[in-house]
């Protein structure tokens, strides 16, 4: 029983000197506990800016191939365009252009044979 | 937590640099690491880091002296000694509670000495307040060795401090 308590006493008595030797700290050393902290921190948002940077990356490189995807790939309307410009572009075939409408009128109003 | 996590690493290895080393990378360890998980398990997560991050210092530090050893067997003496032996001035400092402060270095010396298990079981029981299982938890054994580890401590500090510490 003695013993028991002698126990209770010597552990009771180590941790109160331990608590004490809290208070004891340098402002030196606190100072680099509190900054250990903190570049710990630090640690794990630079981890995070990293991955913001990857994600970021990601997406400018899928965005450069799909515009590199819609440059290559021919557009109907482009060469159409292309072909407009050709034809417009050949003098005889400026005449029929001019007589479209003619043609189209004769087309719909056409005359049986 | 972190300043009585710096105090047990610093009575472990009895230096102030290594503990400061020894506490950053346990920090940085539990960020990386263990940042998802719930504010309940850090601390005793933090203190396996701990400990974990000691028990690599003790390791380090047994090779670093068995080669130390060695090297000086073969080589000559040197009479420039190292200031291993070399009280450090800045631990003792002008105070009135002079007993006090002399006290606290026996208690440090005391719990320095201990094997390494036992120093882990005692902290983390009498100052960390951790119940056994938790303790267990922590230095991966039994609830069993805890027990063992604990008493030998209590027993070892009892009889290095004295009658004037119960």
């Amino acid at each position: 029983m003695s013993d028991s308590r002698d126990t209770e006493n010597l552990v009771m008595h180590i941790r109160k000197k331990m608590d004490e030797g809290l208070e004891s700290i340098d402002a030196a050393t606190r100072s680099k506990i509190t900054q250990a902290r903190y570049q710990a921190l630090e640690g794990r948002r630079r981890t995070g800016s990293a991955a913001g940077w990857l994600v970021g990356a990601v997406t400018s490189a899928a965005l450069a191939l799909l515009v590199y995807i819609q440059v290559s790939t021919p557009v109907p309307d482009e060469v159409l365009l292309i072909d407009d410009l050709e034809m417009i572009s050949n003098i005889d075939d400026l005449e029929f252009l001019e007589d479209l409408e003619f043609y189209e009128w004769l087309e719909q109003h056409e005359l049986p044979t | 937590m972190e300043k009585r996590a710096f105090r047990i690493a610093e009575i472990a290895t009895g230096n102030r640099e290594d503990a400061l080393d020894i506490l950053q990378d346990a920090m940085y360890k539990l960020v990386q690491k263990y940042a998802t998980r719930g504010p309940e398990e850090w601390g005793p997560l933090f203190q396996t880091i701990l400990q974990s991050r000691i028990n690599d210092w003790y390791r380090r530090t047994a090779v670093r002296n068995r080669f130390r050893v060695w090297f000086r067997f073969v080589a000559e003496e040197d009479p420039q000694e190292p200031v291993q032996g070399l009280e450090d001035k800045q631990a003792r400092r002008p105070e009135e509670q002079l007993d006090s402060l002399r006290s606290m270095e026996d208690l440090e010396k005391a719990l320095r000495e201990l094997p390494a298990r036992q120093f882990q079981a005692f902290v983390l029981r009498v100052w960390e307040g951790m119940d056994v299982a938790q303790t267990a938890n922590v230095m991966k054994c039994s609830q069993g060795s805890v027990k063992t580890h604990y008493s030998r401590a209590v027993h070892a500090l009892r009889e290095k401090l004295g009658e004037h510490w119960s």
